[in-house]
């Protein structure tokens, strides 16, 4: 569904480059935003996934002496209605961000990539997956989304179930036009003509070279997934309270947010920065992929 | 040529069909039915069992469903279960709403998404360029509902010339109706004017490339008229593209930026529904909402062959 191609600015480059996933990933991080978005990425998903061990207070843990006080030197980020120290909740929140955006996308890959392999494959399934494909994009991804999530009920698995839905067709249409490009090559032909069964051509011959291409699909799609899920906790459809999650304490700040934007900034903040540096290392991974990345 | 667009147009329709039985079959997924989310579990049995049969939920499903799309197609969309007001006519109150915002949002993003997007690939390289480009990068990252929260915070609550919420039908007082919707929609503009603008700037850049750009300069044309006149117009077809796909996004936008601002469009009645387990409404804004969404991918279609003469529908098909 991206259809962004714009890159940052890239020096004249005449050698051939290699498109292996490796390669790719290390071009990218040579780009100084693509460091960036790298570095910025695993501080604060390590920051998440430290949450038990970094947070100065239990998430639920209430100071009632404090309600909706401001940041401060006990607080740092400051407190919510019920006394709750909201820097141990938000890195809680990026903790179960990053956990149902990740849980997703990797939900996404394993079924979509399957059917875009078997679509480009065998033209004769790929009239019912393409079809398929388009009913599934018929529905715009949120609505997609938050309808599955009524259906399904609000939880954090079934928040990235239905996230993974919507982000299926994105990896079936990608493997599959890559399927179609890489099976009229040489390699391929003569791997067929080498009787190889059809699966290991799709598995051995075809898929390691989609490999960068797919690396690129999902640096795009994790940060869709982490605002994916953002909106539906803020919604009411995703994470459910107790737990906390960024879009929820979003949602619960705007009743308090003439008196305390302290609740209203700081979980926006870190969606923001989670989101920024996926962006970022995304942009890079692409342009690092992209041969007109030479030109540009 | 006609044929082409008459299949395309086959297959539009082929993917309605079969998204209004995903719809129907997705809804008689969940768990307990219409009558079970009108009375609770605990509801008395008769009464349990007279709703069943009035919502002839004790059919056979291809009876219920040969039902629905027999009253779907004659649009009717059948009675809210929650107000009992028939289903077509609450959204067709609602609609408008979100139409505005969308197209104010529309508005918002072609015009900031392609000058800065031309600003940016004139400037290719300089600060101006990474300036921009920047902004938009950082501006796909920010979650339109924070967005809307910070424009409420800064705008009707520390610095009040806005009003945070609420929204005033346009024939009433036009003045007050534009006040209600410039906030909401800048925020759901502003998120795809990065994405035009990105569009804009990679696809100026290629067009700026061409032979016939330099041919242009070459016999001594001024260098607005070579951007505005020659390059612009050659990128514009990749920015309609972006412009139709976008439109169903900029739906899924409305959902979020309506509920922000608490404006009664699509969105706060899909909302508003799941959460009052209006069934009947459900589907009927999921179906609408699709329905829209699958004209506008066709529309898309259509336009991109009348803006650029050589693509031609049917051919090239392959990828």
């Amino acid at each position: 569904m991206t259809v962004t191609t714009a890159g940052t600015a890239r020096p004249a480059r005449s050698r051939a480059r290699s498109t292996g996933a490796l390669a790719v990933f290390r071009r990218a991080l040579r780009s100084p935003a693509g460091l960036a978005g790298f570095v910025i990425a695993v501080v604060v998903v390590a920051a998440g996934l430290l949450a038990p061990w970094l947070s100065p207070m239990a998430p639920e843990a209430t100071d009632y002496a404090n309600p909706l006080s401001g940041p401060s030197g006990l607080h740092l980020l400051g407190t919510d209605e019920l006394g709750r120290d909201q820097l141990s909740r938000v890195l809680y929140g990026i903790n179960a961000s990053v956990l149902v955006g990740l849980a997703s996308v990797v939900l996404a890959a394993l079924v979509g990539v399957p059917l875009g392999l078997v679509a480009g494959y065998f033209p004769k399934v790929d009239r019912v997956i393409s079809q398929l494909v388009d009913v599934m994009l018929a529905f715009p991804n949120l609505i997609l989304a938050v309808g599955l999530a009524a259906i399904l009920g609000p939880s954090a698995m079934n928040a990235a179930i239905a996230l993974a839905v919507g982000a299926v067709p994105g990896f079936v249409r990608l493997i599959r036009g890559e399927v179609l490009r890489l099976r009229g090559l040489d390699f391929v032909s003569s791997a067929i003509a080498a009787g190889n069964t059809h699966t290991r051509i799709l598995w051995r011959h075809i898929l390691p070279n989609a490999t960068s291409t797919l690396l690129v699909q999902i640096s795009v799609a994790i940060p869709h997934a982490i605002l994916g899920e953002a909106m539906l906790s803020f919604l009411g459809l995703g994470i459910r309270p107790p737990t906390p999650s960024l879009g929820i304490m979003l949602a619960g700040a705007q009743q308090y947010i003439e008196t305390a934007w302290w609740l209203a900034v700081f979980p926006g903040l870190a969606i923001v920065a989670l989101t920024l540096a996926f962006n970022l290392f995304g942009d890079a991974l692409r342009d690092a992929l992209d041969p007109k990345g030479r030109r540009r | 040529m006609i044929t082409a667009v008459l299949v395309r147009v086959a297959r539009a329709v082929l993917t309605l069909f079969l998204a209004v039985i995903v719809v129907f079959l997705g809804i008689r997924m969940l768990p307990g039915d219409i009558a079970v989310a009108m009375l609770g579990q605990e509801g008395n049995p008769d009464n349990l069992a007279q709703i069943r049969a009035a919502y002839g939920l004790d059919d056979p499903i291809w009876v219920q469903f040969g039902h629905y799309l027999g009253q779907v197609v004659q649009g009717n969309l059948g009675r809210s279960s929650s107000t009992g007001l028939p289903v077509a006519e609450v959204i067709g109150r609602a609609l408008p709403v979100t139409l505005e915002l969308a197209v104010l949002a529309m508005i918002v993003a072609i015009v900031i998404g392609v000058l800065f997007g031309v600003a940016a690939a004139t400037n290719q390289g300089r600060p101006a360029d990474w300036a921009v480009s920047s902004t938009a990068l950082f501006w796909l990252s920010v979650p339109s509902f924070w967005l809307g929260m910070m424009g409420i915070l800064l705008l009707s609550i520390v610095w009040p010339i806005l009003p945070a919420s609420g929204f005033i039908p346009f024939f009433e007082s036009p003045a007050d109706n534009l006040r209600h919707l410039v906030m909401p929609a800048a925020v759901l503009g502003t998120g795809f004017a990065a994405i035009i603008m990105r569009q804009t700037r990679s696809s100026m850049l290629d067009a700026l490339s061409g032979d016939y750009i330099r041919t242009a300069k070459a016999k001594g044309l001024s260098r607005s008229k070579v951007v505005f006149k020659h390059a612009l117009r050659n990128s514009l077809i990749v920015v309609i593209t972006v412009v139709g796909l976008q439109l169903g996004a900029l739906i899924s936008g409305a959902v979020i930026t309506e509920q922000v601002f608490v404006i009664p469009g699509i969105g706060k009645l899909t909302i508003d529904a799941i959460f009052m387990r209006d069934y009947p409404m459900i589907q009927g804004v999921v179906i609408v909402v699709a329905g829209a969404y699958i004209l506008i991918n066709l529309l898309t279609d259509l336009l991109y062959t009348l803006v650029d003469p050589r693509i031609r529908l049917g051919g090239g098909a392959a990828s």
